[in-house]
């Protein structure tokens, strides 16, 4: 096999995220939380997780040992040595950065800000030219946006290859401090890469709505989409379900497939990866052999006022001629067999644009679920014919 | 009481002292070097130093640098002590790579534009350290942190005084980190001193009890005393933080030392009786009182031991 990519993998440590970062899927005050990350990053603890992690395949130990690694290069070499001695030797890998500084308060900040997280991308990308292509974290609270001037030295030199978005760290992606960043990716045909499902991180401050505006400022503020969004953060800070008004499911609201919309239709050749496929709850929907998901499914829709799930969303009105470049990646969700399943089926019957999918698979957040080759085998398993082009051909369209 | 019963009494306190401090010294040692405390320490120092909010963590830059991750002992390891011409170095590299450019080219197959054949990567960075430097600060947005090395900057006229200069700044801020590790470490070393206290019931008031009522015994240790400063063996207690087998022989001949003059440590018999009596706040106050006293050190007990014992001598009649 040749050129093949891994769209969607991410490279930095556990000193990139907040202080309080495993509040996280852990639903720990943040003092608690602190202390944790604390304690998981002193020697010893991490002394014992990384041989625990070499001797136990136990799924959340081996997140932690890549969270618990020394540096960027680190983990970039534990991935590539994933595919080395495998089919897929030779992989490209597309590593995306993402912009923490912002996620929790401002006393939490990031042992390793996002600057020196990128000036050690640098350094690699120097290193591993041939192999490592990574995306520039975007978050629009980040003063360095306003003139776009480090993003650019990074994407003019070809550093970097991409722009990284990850909304539920507390911003909207129709946010108007973005504007000039879609025009410039526009004119420039650089791909962009956002988050999309209801899993992951998300803002970890103590107050979440201090950054959800009851009516946000967007770039496109006369769509007609802006007042149902507007419903829908009203919706989420009256719900019933208190737990709709909590961090992890408010950012939610950030999250959702329908921001790209205003965003598509002022910048319509925008090259932009929805990705995850909108996630396992999203996908499986009230099919979801788990119980609570096909639940959360049902609620969250009404709270949101969703006539169809989030990845019909992505596939009916996202990846459409309208919008000739988007494209969502299988990443993460190919973990699930039962999604893998149901993309099979929508491939099969033309219900959705087999150009536009994309081959990822979230290392090292996918870690928690099964090891990188076991998920990409089962990725492999579901999607038969499809699966090489979804790894070469569409990759490279979507990156060049 | 004679003022020479006295001294004696300090003398042989001194030596008792002088002898667990050492101990706890070395256990001190070995717990800093398992807990990287000093080097952990050096990190958040320098880390401190060199924040910069406006443009980066340049301390996380600094230990990611070459030179430095390479002082590593492995992976997860920090530096103990790095040098201010080590320090002086990477910081005008770090600063002047701000400047650096490097273009990537992606080369493709010439009959599909999209299959990527190879990168090819070309550098454009200023061969002059000195102007490297200074091109660095132009890159940066203002903050003090740039504000402050700019100084550097006009205040020097070649790459060897700018490094010099670093150095020097280094220096001076480590000399303050050293008495701020100081402070921080106390607190650790009164715990142990309190750990060595209970575990080997160093009871201060039972010891001054003994002193002041068996002659024979005190007049023993003051003898000791003055044999080993006369021999000046104490100073050699050299502590290895390193080989925990080195240190675990030092303590063992510590301990014989102290069972030698079978000093009045440890549960033994006349332990319970004092259970019996009750007089456990007593003890708690000597156990106290002792690891006090440990926590101000080996030197400290040393000079204590060696004052009290001229002292002694210039009182007594020449024969």
């Amino acid at each position: 096999m040749n050129d093949i990519y891994n769209i969607h993998s991410h490279i930095f440590t556990g000193k990139c995220a907040p202080k309080d970062f495993l509040q996280v899927g852990a639903k720990l005050g943040d003092g608690a939380s602190s202390f944790l990350k604390w304690l998981i990053l002193t020697r010893p603890v991490s002394w014992i997780i990384v041989k625990l992690g070499n001797l136990i395949p136990k799924r959340i130990l081996q997140f932690l040992k890549i969270g618990v690694m020394a540096s960027q290069e680190e983990v970039f070499l534990d991935l590539k040595g994933a595919y080395d001695n495998s089919q897929y030797s030779g992989i490209k890998i597309v590593a995306l950065t993402i912009d923490m500084d912002y996620m929790s308060d401002p006393d939490k900040k990031p042992e390793k800000d996002f600057n020196s997280q990128i000036q050690d991308v640098y350094k690699l990308k120097k290193t591993y030219p041939n192999i490592l292509f990574p995306f520039y974290g975007v978050d629009p609270r980040n003063p360095d946006i306003k003139n776009l001037q480090n993003l650019k030295r990074a994407l003019e030199s070809k550093t970097f290859a991409g722009i990284k978005l990850y909304p539920p760290n507390g911003f909207f992606p129709f946010d108007i401090r973005l504007d000039s960043l879609y025009k410039y990716a526009e004119e420039n045909n650089i791909p962009i890469m956002t988050h999309c499902t209801r899993g992951g991180s998300y803002y970890i401050g103590k107050n979440v709505w201090s950054v959800i505006p009851d009516n946000p400022t967007s770039l496109n503020p006369t769509h007609p989409l802006m007042p149902i969004i507007t419903a829908r953060i009203a919706a989420y800070k009256n719900a019933s379900d208190k737990s709709f008004r909590e961090n992890a499911r408010a950012c939610n609201l950030f999250t959702h497939p329908e921001n790209y919309i205003p965003v598509l239709d002022k910048y319509p050749n925008l090259k932009l990866c929805i990705a995850h496929l909108g996630g396992d709850i999203e996908i499986l929907g009230l099919k979801n052999p788990d119980a609570k998901s096909a639940k959360l499914f049902q609620t969250a829709k009404d709270i949101e006022g969703n006539t169809k799930s989030w990845y019909d969303i992505i596939k009916q009105d996202i990846l459409i001629e309208k919008y000739p470049n988007t494209f969502t990646d299988i990443s993460y969700s190919l973990c699930d067999e039962n999604c893998m399943k149901q993309l099979s089926s929508d491939l099969i019957n033309n219900l959705i644009d087999q150009k536009r999918v994309l081959f990822g698979t979230d290392y090292f957040m996918v870690a928690k679920e099964n090891a990188e080759l076991k998920v990409v085998a089962v990725g492999e398993n579901n999607l038969k014919v499809y699966f090489p082009d979804l790894m070469s051909k569409n990759n490279q369209s979507y990156l060049f | 009481m004679q003022v020479s019963k006295i001294l004696e009494i300090l003398i042989a306190l001194g030596l008792f002292y002088f002898l667990f401090s050492t101990l706890v010294s070395l256990l001190f040692e070995w717990y800093s070097h398992k807990t990287q405390k000093r080097g952990r320490f050096l990190y958040e120092t320098i880390f401190k130093l060199l924040n910069d909010p406006v443009n980066k963590s340049y301390g996380a830059s600094l230990y990611s640098h070459f030179s430095i991750d390479q002082l590593k002992k492995n992976r997860d390891s920090y530096p103990q002590y790095i040098s201010s011409e080590m320090f002086a170095n990477a910081l005008i590299d770090i600063i002047g790579s701000q400047s650096e450019i490097t273009q990537f080219t992606n080369v493709f197959q010439s009959n599909d534009s999209k299959n990527l054949i190879k990168v090819e990567m070309e550098e454009f960075r200023f061969q002059d350290p000195y102007e490297r430097f200074q091109k660095g600060l132009d890159a940066m947005e203002y903050s003090p942190f740039k504000s402050y090395l700019r100084g550097f900057f006009e205040k020097t006229e070649n790459y060897s005084d700018l490094k010099n200069a670093i150095s020097k700044w280094f220096d001076d801020y480590m000399e303050r980190v050293s008495g701020w590790y100081k402070i921080r470490t106390k607190r650790s070393i009164f715990i142990i001193s309190l750990l060595v206290c209970f575990a080997l019931n160093v009871d201060s008031i039972t010891l001054i009890k003994k002193l002041n009522t068996d002659d024979k015994y005190r007049k023993d240790l003051v003898l000791l005393a003055e044999k080993k400063v006369l021999e000046n063996k104490f100073n050699d207690q050299k502590i290895d933080s390193v080989d925990l087998a080195k240190n675990l022989n030092s303590i063992k001949s510590i301990i014989n030392e102290i069972e030698d003059n079978s000093l009045p440590i440890g549960y033994q018999d006349d332990f319970k009786e004092l259970n019996k009596k009750n007089h456990y706040i007593m003890w708690f106050v000597g156990i106290l009182i002792s690891a006090f006293a440990l926590s101000f050190g080996a030197p400290f007990w040393f000079e204590v031991m060696v004052k009290a014992i001229n002292i002694r001598r210039a009182g007594i009649k020449p024969s």
